[in-house]
């Protein structure tokens, strides 16, 4: 089955050394200023190669979420969610749901980004944000 | 006023297994394509093109060429996974037409179930290098979660519920119960499939398509050697291609890239999509049929929960004939790639030689459409208008 694997490839190395440090950073284009994910060595709108890692609010959007009810990994046991959030700077990433959770659709509910140890390395995790404190 | 075919297909053949336990992957690439070929009246001898995915074993199209002993002028190993054979067709019109070969070969085949590596429902195996897969690695992802999450956010956009995505595999369970090779041929009801177990919520089991061996092959030629044949004539009128992508962070996950290669093809094709008297659509899951309904412009965006609600795919008494081999939801999805089956069942309709019970009268005018790899973060649509000509 196997544990999950986090993608580590040149580009990704610093965005993965600030989430070790517990603030993650994405590449913010030179040329438009705009933030994107998944790292890569030029922005997908102008091709700029000038970016500056930046960090993000960490601060996001539900756009969408799902519960797996079957183990694909041995580091996942079920049932555990997925949830793509769209950041407050643009771009959609996804994470995992921590804690408690919404009632009803997730969709739309506002979450922020923390950071916990799991299978060996750092990631990043989601926490709702209840709307009294959104 | 349609366009002049530059090329035909002329041979379609479906292995006839589910499960292929005691033939190698060549056998069964080599089976597919004397099937295709007989199918065609055309003898090996005459190919000087192919086509072939990398489920055929080896580099490209070097080791089944040489098994096949083949004297090629021409081949194209495109992959874009599942949509990879419904590229191939295009590909080979356009070498065709090029004056680059004259007869084409398209293969698949593959033994996922043999082989114990049924993929799409166990962890990816890519390469973890791929950047664009920071999506899915690190959360415990698998190839289910990204039209898990597709639904999802549709169901939230349109108000498209479980109940209406059922109606997709009841559909395709209506026409499998005809087809004496499919998988799955047990009728089942909207409530069977809300109440399979979920297996990515808000997907249950039976939203999902089967994990087959087997495979097919095609034969695409000159429209010379086309009418030479005393077959049905089925020519490609109208194609088109694309990807869509994560764009950096920045895409919609609810609309695929067939609303663009759809309109392309149906406009070289000169046709309108209500001119379609059937549609092979890749039900991967029921989710991306109901994407490509609205992509491609049978129904508006969002309104394809209603589309094929109350069995709005059953040939003969809904609104639009789609899958009636009983798709990868019943009846075959050889090697986790579904371009091929798409592609042949539009053939039979075509020619008038798919099942009497789901066969569309007069069907004249048909569509493929396959997704390759995955929607939302990275899928290649392509678009086929095949006609049929006397």
């Amino acid at each position: 089955m196997g544990i999950s694997k986090i993608v580590m490839g040149l580009d990704d190395k610093p965005m993965w050394a600030s989430i070790e440090r517990g603030a993650m950073e994405l590449q913010k284009c030179g040329e438009c200023g705009a933030f994107r994910y998944p790292p890569a060595p030029v922005c997908p709108h102008d091709l700029s190669a000038d970016a500056e890692w930046t960090p993000v609010s960490g601060k996001g959007t539900i756009l969408s979420w799902v519960v797996f009810h079957k183990q694909y990994f041995e580091d996942h046991v079920p049932p555990y969610n997925s949830v793509a959030i769209e950041l407050e700077e643009g771009p959609i990433v996804v994470s995992q749901l921590r804690g408690d959770e919404p009632e009803g659709s997730w969709i739309g509910q506002r979450v922020e980004l923390i950071y916990a140890e799991h299978a060996g390395r750092t990631q990043h995790f989601a926490r709702w944000l209840k709307p009294e404190a959104a | 006023m349609t366009r002049t075919p530059s090329a035909y297909i002329v041979g379609a053949y479906e292995l006839p297994e589910r499960f292929y336990p005691d033939k190698s992957l060549a056998q069964l690439q080599a089976e597919a394509a004397l099937g295709a070929l007989a199918d065609a009246g055309l003898t090996i001898d005459e190919v000087d093109g192919f086509f072939c995915g990398p489920d055929a074993p080896g580099t490209g199209p070097l080791s089944i060429a040489d098994y096949l002993n083949l004297n090629l002028r021409h081949f194209d190993t495109t992959n874009t996974s599942g949509s990879s054979y419904t590229v191939h067709v295009a590909h080979a019109a356009e070498a065709i037409a090029a004056g680059k070969c004259d007869v084409a070969l398209i293969t698949l085949a593959g033994r996922p179930r043999a082989e114990g590596r049924a993929k799409g429902a166990l962890a990816r195996t890519d390469n973890p290098q791929q950047p664009d897969f920071q999506w899915e690695q690190p959360y415990g992802l698998a190839v289910l979660n990204v039209y898990a999450m597709v639904a999802a956010r549709h169901m939230y956009a349109f108000g498209t519920t479980a109940e209406q995505l059922a109606w997709v595999k009841v559909a395709a369970s209506h026409h499998a119960q005809h087809n004496p090779q499919a998988l799955l041929r047990d009728l089942v009801t909207v409530e069977d499939v809300v109440n399979s177990p979920l297996v990515c919520d808000p997907l249950h089991r039976l939203d999902c398509c089967v994990v087959t061996d087997g495979g097919g092959a095609l034969i695409v030629t000159r429209p010379e050697i086309a009418k030479s044949l005393k077959r049905p004539l089925v020519g490609l009128i109208g194609s088109a291609e694309t990807t869509q992508g994560q764009n950096g962070g920045y895409m919609d996950i609810t609309t695929s890239g067939s609303a663009r290669t759809g309109p392309r093809a149906l406009a070289e094709a000169g046709v309108a999509i209500g001119d379609i008297k059937y549609a092979s659509l890749y039900d991967s899951f029921t989710i991306t049929v109901l994407m490509q309904l609205e992509d491609l412009g049978f129904c508006a965006k969002g309104e394809g929960g209603a589309f094929v609600s109350d069995g709005g795919l059953i040939s003969g008494s809904g609104k639009l004939a789609v899958n009636t081999d009983g798709g990868g939801l019943c009846n075959n999805h050889p090697s986790n790639r579904g371009g091929m089956t798409k592609v042949i069942e539009a053939v039979r309709q075509l020619r008038g030689e798919a099942h009497p019970a789901v066969q569309v009268p007069g069907c004249d005018l048909a569509l493929v459409n396959a997704i390759g790899g995955q929607l939302a973060v990275r899928h290649a649509p392509a678009t086929l208008i095949l006609e049929r000509f006397a």
